[in-house]
């Protein structure tokens, strides 16, 4: 796993140092392979996450990785000449400016779950809506929403649980924090360092 | 542990090696917390009658502009603090109370010093009535406005010709023409992306000529051409940021000494020197205009002295029939 760790990181990083990240050239066209390369490694950069682990006597958390896709985001206050529905690539201005969306994000914890048995991989899936609160919600915007994630979890006989989330987010919407409140009998919240560019 | 606190390092590292916003915001944060801005004098009465064409200097590129009956004022950052955090050194050099009048918007491009969506939603409630103006791209950085948004195309200024196709608004023939810069907002969008979304504006109403350069690098051939196709009453030129201001400037930014080039070719009868003094980039705020002050002195630029206006934030300038009367408050 560690080499397949490393493997990653190291994808991730040439993907972003190979695109010329800041140039003093003359050249302003836009460059949509720049675009795609360095939007697509960044979203495999993923967002920490903590994780409740717990069985019936004992609780601790786990450090897990999460990533942030949007494939749907529907923008309630977007001008004339842009289109309100977003899919995946989604424009900061569009999202934080009042919208909901669709979400999925798979999970994967960096360790056993030492109490509640659940396994390391989990996928959850929901909605959430946006709500700018300073400048608009550039500064600071506001998010709820519900979720189900998908967590095998033999002990249990579990095989998922619904939750429901609230997070913060700041300077455009590319950094924050997430809370979310699972109704599961062995993870019953999670707090994530949110990270998502477009 | 050690290794997961690795990996987070490493992957802010990355974020932070491409995202020049960031780096500079992180520079500023320890000031932002601590400072204030300076106290600036502000003019009790902006719009004023019998005037030709008036520049009042805001701070930063913020410029309130009459020519004749119309009031029109280039990218409006009204906040403490850029994005949030950056603090302005200077206050803005406007009294929005004051202001009674105000007929266009314009926004050059998107970065973050030059568009603010509170100060937009601020005139919003004031001048529902005013026209907002934006060159293409910006639309995907700007939400809904109760304004008559207007964009303009700088497809042909930017990537074909340095000037492109004109536009009557309401009376106002505005023309794109071109300015090395990008659009973007959020660091990758503008340095690597290159995102649409930036340009400079030739103003004409009646006989006078405003050229606003928004944020623009230093390219010969496309002033040589815009001032050979205009007489250009006024220029307001960005200058900085530089660190080496007598040579280039930084990253798609005029130095003071391309500045003073810029007026040379574009022919302008006057210039008016903005963006600087406002916000330590990579250098002292006032650098830039402290060195275009020294080059005015030089042998090479002496003969530029009268046409180089330089304002402290908040004075304004006033022509009347190109008659200059004096500047004061």
């Amino acid at each position: 796993m560690n080499n397949m760790l490393r493997l990653y990181i190291f994808i991730i990083i040439l993907a972003l140092f190979t695109v010329e990240g800041f140039s003093q050239n003359t050249d302003i066209r836009p460059n949509k392979t720049k675009k795609a390369i360095t939007w697509t490694a960044l979203q495999l950069i993923p967002s920490p996450v903590l994780v409740n682990d717990a069985d019936e006597n004992n609780a601790r958390v786990q450090f897990a990785f999460r990533w942030q896709f949007i494939p749907l985001n529907i923008s309630f206050n977007p001008n004339k000449y842009v289109s309100p529905v977003q899919f995946f690539m989604i424009n900061p201005v569009r999202r934080f400016t009042g919208s909901a969306e669709i979400f999925v994000q798979p999970e994967y914890s960096l360790a056993n779950f030492k109490y509640s048995g659940a396994e390391r991989l989990a996928l959850s899936t929901g909605a959430r809506v946006i709500i700018p609160v300073q400048e608009m919600g550039e500064n600071i915007s506001m998010s709820a929403g519900g979720k189900y994630t998908f967590r095998k979890n033999e002990r249990y006989d579990e095989y998922g649980y619904p939750g429901v989330e609230a997070g913060v987010y700041f300077f455009g919407g590319l950094f924050g924090l997430q809370f979310s409140k699972d109704f599961s009998r062995y993870n019953k919240y999670s707090i994530s360092f949110y990270l998502k560019y477009y | 542990m050690r290794k997961v606190l690795l990996i987070i390092i490493l992957f802010v590292s990355v974020l932070l090696q491409g995202c020049g916003i960031l780096r500079i915001t992180m520079s500023n944060l320890a000031d932002s917390i601590t400072d204030e801005p300076r106290k600036v004098t502000k003019i009790k009465n902006p719009v004023k009658d019998s005037v030709k064409i008036s520049v009042l200097w805001a701070g930063h590129s913020t410029s309130l502009v009459q020519i004749y009956d119309k009031v029109l004022l280039f990218d409006p950052i009204f906040n403490k603090r850029f994005g949030g955090v950056i603090l302005r050194r200077t206050e803005l050099g406007l009294d929005l109370n004051a202001l009674k009048q105000l007929d266009y918007i314009f926004v050059s491009h998107t970065h973050i010093d030059h568009m603010s969506f509170g100060s937009l939603s601020y005139l919003e409630d004031k001048f529902p009535k005013a026209t907002l103006i934006f060159p293409k791209g910006g639309e995907y950085y700007l939400p809904d406005y109760d304004f008559k948004m207007v964009r303009v195309d700088n497809y042909e200024s930017q990537y074909v010709s340095y000037i492109g196709r004109p536009v009557m608004i309401d009376g106002l023939k505005v023309t794109p023409v071109y300015a090395l810069h990008t659009g973007g907002r959020y660091g990758f969008d503008v340095y690597s992306w290159k995102e649409p979304g930036a340009t400079g504006y030739i103003i004409e109403y009646k006989d006078a000529v405003l050229y606003y350069a928004g944020d623009t690098g230093y390219e010969k051939n496309a002033f040589k051409k815009i001032g050979s196709k205009f007489s250009i009453d006024v220029a307001i030129v960005p200058v900085g940021p530089c660190r080496n201001c007598d040579s280039t400037g930084f990253w798609h930014h005029t130095s003071s000494i391309e500045a003073l080039e810029l007026l040379k070719d574009v022919k302008a009868n006057y210039m008016i020197p903005v963006h600087y003094g406002a916000s330590r980039y990579i250098s002292d705020e006032n650098r830039p205009r402290d060195v275009l002050r020294d080059l005015l002195e030089t042998t090479a630029y002496e003969d530029l002295k009268d046409r180089v206006k330089i304002l402290d934030v908040g004075e304004q300038i006033i022509w009347r029939e190109l008659e200059e009367v004096p500047s004061g408050y």
